[in-house]
């Protein structure tokens, strides 16, 4: 009987033992040592293993979207489904993805921004929040305040749409709402940036649907202090552009 | 400012101090996700795996000491248990997975994934020196996660032997890339 439990020692290494199962082999295991040290023998076994793993890039936005979920909804302890990551090819709406910020980007694209034509005051210091210290509540709003809300429109195309930074009781959000966009083909998306001096922050990916909305809503829940001068839109060949690659379609000072 | 120790950034964590957390975060993100990558072949679960480990070490008190030993390789089992735990669910509501991001980019290389790669190199040159049916047996095993039962299942093995050959595997294993590393560490530990 004892051996028929210590046998069970390599599925309780791969986690496959559930329920009583795995709770008769711990009380097992508590009390055999072998099975202590053999367990001991697999665990520096395979110690290096995971070495072995290539290198993979992980997508953008990862990092301030898992802090996001595993920081929030702490006292409650709601499950928290919809805040499972995104699969970035979704054709919704609502796609949110945020870039880590620390990969600096090159000037060439806001000189490109420029050259397009589009007014961009970069000196603009619009004050918006100190984000989630969770010692100094800078802004102490009441709920769902909408902070901001700028008009977007294209020069060239009939493209419209409306931006606002939202305040709810604890994030703030950027909302973006679009109309008459340009269809997008394959792997094209819409990406929002938010603009801060030189520096673009991904807020944001959407396809519009068939009549050419589209829509996001972002957690703008990037460490440390923002001072936004511009939202923008480009239009983008993937949703992994790590840095604006496309050409901005609508753009404006926050 | 010196560099803190995990063990000194998880007790940060203790006390929610987030910046803790993101510098942890920073610290293993492509480690963690790389492996989890490996083990689920796909980017979304590889990050929903990454997100339940941070998820952990936020939420639950206590969850590491260091009696569990090393930081690093306490948190990748716990990602590894993550992973089995998320192929498990997939598994059970028989999603395919239609796509692999195969399509995907090399790091930038950065201090500390020089190590990583070094390690790498050798232990795929150690790896290399297995059968085909020894690397396969550990794949199964230890990347994929699966019971004794089906890896004997699917490499038509005695129920009885699967075990042994996966030691046998892993020890083979581990003397070369101890030799190839030459360092006391390996060496002591192999005896
Ligand atoms: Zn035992």
């Amino acid at each position: 009987m004892e051996q028929k439990k210590c046998d069970n020692l390599l599925d309780y290494f791969n986690d496959k033992l559930v329920g009583r199962e795995k709770e008769e082999f711990e009380a097992h295991l508590n009390q055999c040592p072998e099975c202590q040290e053999e367990l001991a023998e697999w665990q520096e076994l395979t110690a290096d293993l995971p070495y072995l793993s290539e290198e993979v890039e992980p997508p953008l936005g990862m990092k301030e979207r898992i802090l996001f979920n595993v920081t929030s909804d702490k006292k409650d302890g709601t499950a928290v489904d919809h805040d499972k990551p995104i699969n970035q090819k979704n054709k919704s709406a609502e796609t949110v993805s945020v870039s880590p910020i620390r990969r600096k980007r090159p000037r060439t694209w806001i000189t490109g921004l420029l050259a397009a034509g589009l007014l961009l005051s970069l000196g603009t210091n619009a004050y918006l929040f100190i984000e989630n210290d969770k010692n100094e509540q800078a802004i102490e709003e009441p709920i769902n305040k909408t902070f901001k809300t700028v008009q977007l429109a294209s020069e060239e195309t009939k493209s419209t749409g409306v931006a606002s930074m939202v305040q709810d009781d604890q994030t703030m959000k950027l909302v973006v709402h679009t109309n008459n966009m340009t269809q997008v083909q394959g792997t094209e998306t819409y990406q929002v940036w938010l603009i801060e001096g030189d520096k673009k922050f991904r807020a944001g990916t959407f396809t519009p649907d068939e009549n050419g909305n589209g829509a996001v809503v972002f957690p703008v829940t990037f460490p440390g202090e923002h001072n936004w001068d511009a939202v923008a839109i480009s239009h983008e060949p993937t949703p992994d552009s790590k840095q604006p690659k496309g050409t901005i379609v609508m753009a404006s000072e926050l | 400012m010196g560099r803190l120790s995990d063990w000194e950034l998880y007790l940060q964590v203790q006390e929610e101090n987030k910046e803790a957390l993101e510098r942890l975060y920073d610290r293993y993100e492509k480690l963690l996700f790389s492996f989890s990558y490996k083990m689920v072949k796909q980017k979304e679960m590889a990050e929903e795996a990454v997100q339940d480990v941070f998820m952990k070490l936020w939420r639950k008190k206590g969850i590491y000491t260091e009696e569990k030993g090393k930081f690093s390789s306490w948190i990748l089992t716990v990602t590894r248990n993550a992973c089995i735990d998320l192929i498990r669910k997939q598994n059970k509501n028989e999603v395919e997975i239609l796509e692999r991001d195969i399509d995907y980019e090399r790091a930038e290389s950065v201090e500390e994934t020089v190590t990583w790669n070094e390690e790498r190199t050798l232990l795929k040159e150690a790896v290399a020196t297995l059968t085909e049916e020894q690397q396969d047996i550990v794949d199964l095993f230890y990347f994929r996660g699966y019971s004794q039962a089906d890896i004997a299942d699917k490499k038509n093995l005695p129920l009885g032997t699967v075990k042994g050959r996966v030691r046998l595997a892993l020890k083979h294993l581990r003397k070369i890339y101890s030799d190839e590393r030459g360092d006391k560490y390996g060496a002591e530990k192999m005896r």
